[in-house]
């Protein structure tokens, strides 16, 4: 699929120019927060991750058009480069929505924006990972990252059990991995996943089957899709708000990242059709029960976290019918849904955070008559909630759109058909919300303010669901663009 | 501020490593019996890849609710000692 080119240290420094950039932000931050005179108000954190992040972003746009290889480990394609837009953005929201938020809450600010940037620099590099052992690692960097941010706030109970409960169902999930992978590497001698797939045959079938298993239960992990969900409700409602936010969105885009790059290169359905038939059987059952399962769970939910929790684990499996769709429009489809999730998903967190802020609770009955206290807020909520369950003329609509016509060009009826079940069925939790912001009468009258940058975070969000609803031709030709390397040659 | 010497804690991270390990044949092992059981019952019954890929999938679903009960039960009993060994005597 690639050349090997031999690259000078400028061109390798060029094209590793975003993570770099991303290193070296976080570096500044930790220098500059160490050295700091003040040291409970630093407002300029929040700003000078920004910075490092608008700089990754441009360097990334300007990057646009290469295919080659760095370091025999990395890729810098189209795909690659998607994903780290994405995530970028993504991380934007999260950071502006988090500044409140940390003042309040830690005192170790510093520390929380450089992590959010190294965790940023390990989707990157997943993004870009063609190598099992590149994977492994940045797959840890970004769990790493994870488990401290979820228990960030030390001195809050909730916050450091959530962190040691997803930390040792992590450790758990990434040994079985790794023993995966040594299987991949012991049958074919292979670390690359190109190597792989040449090295492979369908007679090695019977033992590829639970080295399969075990890669996918480290992907399916870092997605929370059932069967490997459990972790997803307790850390979510647990870490700090803007951590929630950050676990709900960012994990996602690395994990679909690496399930499509492994998947369709290591093991192409057309290549390998055995193998190519087993992985999308295996996805594909894990889809239906995954969206089935986060739906009706996140029926019974009180608390707005939790009910988000479960519901992003049902946007899990929409997305993997994007994935055992395994054609280009199959990973056009999931590039459009991870960047309609991500700027639905944050601006719904966004708005919770924002109430978090000023009344301290996560309880959905707390947010009666919302829309008198703060309607700006609530009807960005309220855009973001349809956004989720699909309603058109929002990004998760065309979103949806997206992935089922995937999923029928496939002949795969049997799980679109699941898939708009499912939408219907969480309409039903949404509306649980909305009845409470519009129908329910509130206890009180107090204004609820937002914060500039929370306002920010807000705005750019609910710009985004609609720019990709109304307007996905914006981007589709690009994501078309990034589809493609899987399926050129 | 008192400056602390930096120090590792050698109980702590080999608990870490056996709790590590500890989850992972939790998840490993149900998947490799249901696929070792399955092949035989296969075998015998002459339906493969029927029952092997049945098994192997209930052991994929079983490793995990088996892994997560443990983590409940393990962070339960640890916030508990923390707990007791932060009670004044």
């Amino acid at each position: 699929m690639f050349g090997e080119p031999t690259l000078t240290l400028g061109q390798t420094i060029g094209l590793l120019s975003p993570e770099l950039l991303l290193l070296l932000a976080g570096l500044v931050i930790l220098g500059l927060d160490a050295i700091s005179p003040h040291k409970e108000e630093k407002p300029w954190l929040p700003r000078v991750a920004l910075i490092g992040l608008a700089a990754a972003l441009v360097a990334t746009i300007m990057l646009w058009g290469y295919n080659t290889r760095v370091l025999a480990v990395l890729s810098c394609d189209p795909f690659a480069l998607m994903v780290k837009m994405v995530a970028l953005v993504a991380m934007g929201i999260v950071i502006l929505a988090s500044d409140v938020y940390i003042r309040a809450h830690s005192r170790y600010q510093g520390e929380f924006y450089a992590l959010l940037l190294f965790s940023t620099l390990a989707i990157c590099l997943l993004g870009g990972a063609t190598n099992l052992i590149m994977v492994y690692l940045a797959f840890e960097f970004l769990s790493i990252i994870s488990y401290i941010l979820t228990g960030y706030l030390r001195d809050d109970k909730r916050s450091t059990e959530a962190a040691i409960k997803y930390f040792l169902y992590g450790a758990g999930v990434s040994a079985v991995m790794l023993y995966g992978m040594s299987w991949f590497y012991g049958l074919t001698g292979a670390t690359d996943l190109a190597g792989i797939a040449d090295a492979l045959t369908g007679n090695l079938r019977p033992v590829i089957l639970p080295a399969l298993v075990f890669v996918a239960a480290g992907f399916a992990f870092k997605i929370g899709a059932v069967p490997f969900h459990q972790w997803a409700p307790d850390a979510y409602e647990g870490a700090p708000t803007p951590v929630t936010a950050f676990l709900s969105v960012c994990p996602k885009i690395a994990g679909f990242a690496v399930i499509l790059r492994v998947l369709l290169t290591a093991l192409p359905p057309e290549g390998l059709e055995i193998l190519g038939g087993d992985w999308r059987a295996l996805l594909m059952a894990i889809s239906a029960i995954t969206m089935t399962f986060g739906n009706l769970v996140a029926m019974w939910q009180t608390n707005i976290k939790r009910l988000l929790a479960y519901s992003s684990i049902a946007q899990a499996g929409y997305i993997l019918i994007g994935v055992v769709s395994a054609s280009e429009r199959g990973v056009t489809a999931v590039l459009l849904y991870l960047a309609a999730y991500a700027v639905t998903n944050l601006g719904a967190f966004a708005a919770v955070i924002a109430f978090s802020n000023q009344i301290g609770s996560d309880e959905i009955k707390d947010y009666a008559g919302l829309h008198k206290r703060a309607p700006g807020l609530a009807l960005i909520l309220i855009i973001c909630l349809l956004s989720l369950a699909g309603i058109p003329p929002t990004a998760g609509f065309v979103g949806k759109l997206w992935l089922f016509s995937a999923a029928l060009d496939e002949g795969l009826l049997w799980l679109a058909a699941i898939g708009v079940i499912n939408s219907v069925i969480s309409v039903s939790y949404y509306w649980k919300i909305i009845r409470a912001i519009y129908l329910t009468p509130a206890e009180t009258e107090e204004r609820i303010d937002t914060s500039p940058a929370l306002a920010i975070a807000l705005g750019v969000a609910v710009t985004g669901v609609f720019i990709v609803g109304i307007f996905p031709s914006l981007i589709l030709s690009l994501l078309q663009t990034a589809a493609q390397i899987f399926f050129v040659g | 501020m008192p400056s602390r010497k930096p120090s590792i804690n050698w109980t702590e991270a080999i608990w870490v490593l056996g709790m590590g390990a500890q989850g992972g044949l939790m998840i490993a092992l149900p998947v490799l019996a249901g696929l070792a059981l399955g092949f035989l019952l296969d075998n015998r019954f002459d339906t493969l890849p029927l029952i092997s890929l049945i098994l192997t999938a209930i052991g994929g679903i079983v490793g995990p609710i088996i892994l997560y009960r443990w983590v409940v039960s393990t962070v339960k009993q640890r916030m508990e000692s923390k707990q007791d060994e932060e009670k004044p005597e």
